[in-house]
């Protein structure tokens, strides 16, 4: 207890010190007084009486230090008073300590707020029990494995890899719908899935509420239950726990509600379960897979997710040979006239629902890594030219008996100091780039959601901070603390020229900090090209001056092709009416939607197996689509009111020169399939690329609406007057109509284009950034080096200049002593590139990793600011006045 | 444990255990006193024997405020100057008991163990 107490009194008196000195000096003060008094008393003449008081009481300044120590910590005070000094040096210097800050800021900043998306998307598990053992199950199709390396599964290979595999704990399927919800206010379109019972327990996820479905209603019949999704359930009925068993209306049909799902629930969505698996963002409803005796025998129907859990400790290759194994069975099964190679891919789905991010995330990291590195290496050469200038401050103080421990600690606080700073200002900067980046990334980043600066992550900020600041810190401080005291004081002069070590080593920092720079330029470099050209892109369709929305039709309303194309001739009517719309039309998908409607797209005379015909997109649209959507029609016409008696065709260019090269396609005829009917082509449209802006026009074939329209429709819209006019015309237009139609809100062409290129300008700004940062550190650094190098020869200069070397002489002596090292750095960094260029290919468009003239643009840009770097100081140095410059040794 | 020490001019070094009892029990005596006061009253009943350096009083006394046996407290001296009174708390004053108790069995065994003849 004594031992806290004490604790507790020197460290109240720690933080009163000067109090506490105050005190002590009055009462020693008073002490004195009285014992002089007492001396006089005694017959002591006054004038002696005060020495014979000092003598009795003993040294004043030890008994205050005493005192002192016993108040405080020596050790703590000692401290202190480095840590004052530390922050008054570095007051002092204002320049050095706001470029060590704002170093470590900018570095700290960026690393910790791509670490934490790194962390949060990549790193840390997926938000269910034991991910690792999760897997999803795809299709191989040998035969259109060139163009769908895998495809979705069928209902036959969900049930026969449930009943036969042995490597899986659980499979489940999930095969995405969407849904009418009514009842309640306004009609909408939810976004679902029919999913196995077991889905949950594969997942290792509990509902929130209620339960989810039992085996028992995973059959048709007793399918009519749904479970919530927590979204849907906070805003259709309020959160509120009496919705688990009360009813929804899903297209027309009764369902009761058993069960909600947790807000933290996560399904993969589009792509994340592999290409052609139309998974919404957010899963709103789940309804009981229950396959029916049709759907077990589909063959046809790729439409499938499957997850499955592995039984620990079985690998994905052996699941793998298990799942293909039963493959092979299947397709001994079918009778077909050519052999189907029918085969599996089993993945890891942690490696699916990252896959795609995970080498721009990495490509990111390591940016920000190398401008963290590019900002030490500044920071080293500025500490260490300032070192070569303390010296002598350091040999004084250690000339005045302080230890070299002591030196070297006051440099290392000093630099820990400026480090913490630049930590704390860099978490400020992190926090502010996190929401940047979250706001700005497009909506295509997965997991994004579940992203956010934290504990882990701040501790890994601080954990730089420090390391960054021990590697610029430690050098000069063992320097500093080297340095015989003697000898530097006796030179009291600089010596006339500098060292060779350290100008090596200046000269190294230098190259290492522009290699690194050019690597990163050239990245961003090409990646910026890139963007470029995809904005340069021709279409093949107009983006200007139309709307576009999607319409999906309730199939219980509309179970006919009949009913929907009533509907469809009923919109364009009446939109045709409406003012400032030119031209209304419709198609099967949104312009940029990617691949859909894929079929054989074949010469009806094709006589090879089916397999080895080629296939196309085939959409669905109204007679003004082409007109629309300003698709220039090459031959034939286009559809009129007349093809509705008759099946006819329009196709695209490439598709009439596949199928028919040399010879005029229109009057030709094609066919989807063997059992299909062989369809006349009237028209060749020009090539568009309106699956993907990115990749080049596959084959296309357009068929009339009123052949077999489609639930979902997107409706487009020419123009001439602005958005929020049409919009609410295309709105009204369709519920008169019909209400119960829900209609997505309306966009601009402009608006699709720009999210289609979202993710590449997003990547291509970023790396930007990136190496701009990285360019202006490293001119910061060169200035700052090349600086202090002529204010250090500023002596050997003025000697040449005496001796009569002209300005321009003295200009290109410098400038050439600084761009060595540049353009040595600059040559490694070449290499960088062109050697990380190879794994960077799947990230460009149109542009080769080793372009040329973007290593050029970048090498002359590197070169023109190092150059300007090293030129100013280097000015500096030519007008240098050879008598004060030689009179200030 | 050895307390006390000669020093070279043959005159008692005083450590620091023994110092603080004596301020103690100088308090005790006393009543509460200033440093100046306390440092004589050791100096009489020394009798010149022991070398103080009225100075390493005030260490001391600190020390004995931070452990809680002596309070601190300024007011009027007999010449009506400020100065800080030391008075014992009731910490203090048990303190004093146990140590002068402590102090005695120590002294006995040393005068057991020095006396010739004895060993």
């Amino acid at each position: 207890v004594t031992t806290l107490r004490t604790l507790a009194a020197r460290l109240r008196t720690a933080f009163l010190r000067r109090r506490g000195d105050r005190d002590t000096s009055e009462e020693i003060r008073g002490h004195l007084d009285l014992l002089i008094e007492e001396h006089i008393r005694r017959g002591v003449p006054p004038d002696e009486a005060r020495d014979a008081a000092l003598r009795s009481f003993g040294s004043l300044t030890a008994t205050t230090e005493a005192c002192r120590e016993t108040r405080g910590f020596p050790a703590l005070d000692a401290l202190m008073q480095d840590i004052r000094y530390a922050a008054r040096s570095a007051r002092k210097s204002r320049g050095f300590s706001f470029v060590v800050v704002s170093c470590i800021a900018l570095g700290v900043g960026a690393n910790t707020a791509i670490f934490s998306i790194v962390d949060g998307i990549l790193l840390r598990p997926l938000a269910y029990r034991e991910p690792d053992r999760l897997v999803v199950i795809r299709t191989i199709i040998g035969q259109v494995e060139h163009l769908y390396p895998t495809v979705p599964a069928n209902a036959p290979q969900v049930v026969r890899w449930r009943g036969e595999s042995v490597s899986f704990e659980d499979i489940a399927a999930v095969r995405p719908e969407t849904y009418t919800l009514t009842g309640r206010g306004e009609a909408q379109i939810v976004a679902g899935a029919r999913v196995s019972a077991t889905l949950l327990r594969t997942l290792g996820v509990k509902p929130l509420e209620g339960r989810f479905f039992l085996e028992d209603e995973d059959r048709p019949g007793p399918d009519d239950v749904v479970v919530l999704g927590y979204e849907l359930w906070k805003r259709r009925f309020g959160a509120d726990r009496r919705a688990v068993g009360a009813t929804l209306m899903l297209d027309d049909r009764r369902y009761t509600i058993v069960g909600v799902l947790p807000a933290s629930f996560r399904f993969p969505r589009q792509d994340q379960m592999g290409a052609s698996l139309p998974l919404p963002p957010r899963l709103d409803v789940m309804k009981p897979l229950a396959l029916t005796e049709r759907e077990k025998t589909s063959f046809g129907d790729y439409s499938y997710g499957v997850i499955g859990r592995l039984r620990p400790g079985v690998t994905v290759d052996r699941s793998l040979a298990d799942i293909n194994a039963i493959q092979r069975r299947i397709a001994a099964s079918i009778p077909t006239t050519s052999k189907l190679d029918l085969r599996a891919a089993v993945v890891p789905l942690h490696e699916l629902v990252v896959g795609r991010v995970r080498q721009s995330l990495l490509l990111a990291l390591g940016a920000v890594a190398v401008v963290l590195l590019i900002g030490c290496v500044n920071l080293a050469a500025l500490a260490l030219a300032r070192a070569a200038v303390r010296l002598r401050e350091c040999a004084l103080r250690a000339a005045l008996g302080a230890t070299r421990a002591r030196i070297m600690r006051q440099l290392l606080l000093e630099s820990l100091i400026l480090a913490g700073i630049g930590g704390v200002c860099g978490l400020a900067v992190a926090r502010a780039m996190l929401d940047v980046f979250v706001a700005g990334a497009p909506v295509a980043v997965p997991r994004l959601d579940e992203v956010q600066l934290d504990v882990r992550v701040a501790s890994f900020a601080f954990a730089l901070t420090a390391l960054a600041s021990m590697l610029f810190g430690l050098a000069p401080a063992w320097r500093g603390g080297r340095s015989d005291p003697q000898r530097a004081l006796q030179s009291s002069n600089r010596s006339a020229t500098e060292g060779r070590a350290p100008a090596r080593l200046r000269g190294l920092l230098i190259g290492v900090e522009v290699a690194l720079t050019m690597a990163l330029l050239v990245v961003a470099g090409l990646l910026v090209n890139s963007l470029v050209r995809v904005a340069q892109v021709d279409p093949g369709f107009d983006v200007q001056r139309i709307a576009v929305s999607d319409v999906t039709l309730p199939i219980t309303r509309y179970p006919t092709t009949a009913d929907r194309s009533r509907f469809a001739d009923q919109l364009l009517t009446e939109l045709t009416r409406m003012p400032g719309i030119v031209l209304p039309a419709i198609g099967s998908r949104r312009p940029l939607g990617g691949e859909a409607g894929i079929n054989f797209l074949a010469r009806a005379d094709d006589v090879r197996p089916i397999f080895e015909r080629p296939t196309g997109n085939y959409r669905t649209v109204s007679a003004g689509y082409f007109r629309a959507l300003g698709i220039p029609l090459v031959a034939g016409r286009t559809f009129d009111e007349s093809d509705r008696k008759r099946q006819v065709v329009v196709v695209s260019q490439r598709t009439a020169s596949r199928l028919w090269p040399g010879e005029p396609a229109v009057g030709k005829r094609i066919r989807s399939s063997d059992t299909s009917p062989a369809v006349d082509v009237i028209g060749v449209v020009s090539d568009t690329r309106e699956v993907d802006l990115q990749k080049d026009p596959p084959l296309m074939a357009y068929v009339p609406y009123w052949g077999r329209a489609p639930l979902a429709l997107s409706l487009i819209v020419r123009t001439d007057a602005p958005l929020d006019h049409v919009a609410p015309q295309v709105r009204a237009a369709i519920a008169r109509i019909d209400p119960q139609v829900p209609v997505t809100p309306v966009q601009t062409m402009e608006e699709l284009v720009a999210a289609a290129v979202a993710p590449r300008r997003f990547q291509a700004i970023l790396m930007a950034a990136f190496a701009g940062t990285a360019l202006l550190l490293s001119c910061i650094g060169i200035y700052g080096a090349l600086s202090y190098a002529v204010a250090r020869r500023s002596g050997e200069l003025a000697i040449r200049a005496a001796l009569g070397a002209q300005p321009a002489q003295l200009v290109g002596q410098v400038v050439s002593s600084g761009m060595k090292p540049v353009a040595v750095g600059l040559a490694a960094g070449l290499v960088g590139a062109l050697f990380l260029g190879k794994g960077l290919s799947s990230l460009l468009f149109g542009v080769d990793p080793r372009d040329p003239a973007t290593i050029l643009v970048v090498s002359v840009l590197l070169a023109v600011v190092a150059g300007a770097a090293c030129y100013f100081p280097a000015r500096k140095a030519s007008h240098a006045d050879p008598i004060a410059a030689l009179r200030s040794e | 444990m050895l307390l006390l020490a000669v020093n070279m001019s043959e005159k008692l070094d005083v450590l620091h255990g023994a110092l603080e009892l004596m301020v103690l029990r100088t308090l005790d005596a006393l009543g509460p006193l200033h440093g100046y006061g306390v440092a004589r009253r050791i100096e009489q009943i020394s009798d010149g024997a022991l070398a103080l350096n009225q100075g390493t009083l005030y260490p001391a006394l600190i020390r004995l405020e931070q452990k809680g046996l002596i309070t601190a407290k300024w007011g009027p001296s007999d010449n009506n100057r400020r100065a800080k009174f030391y008075a014992l708390t009731a910490r203090g004053r048990k303190h004093l008991a146990a140590e002068t108790n402590r102090w005695g069995q120590v002294a006995q065994l040393l005068a057991r163990f020095l006396t010739p003849g004895e060993v």
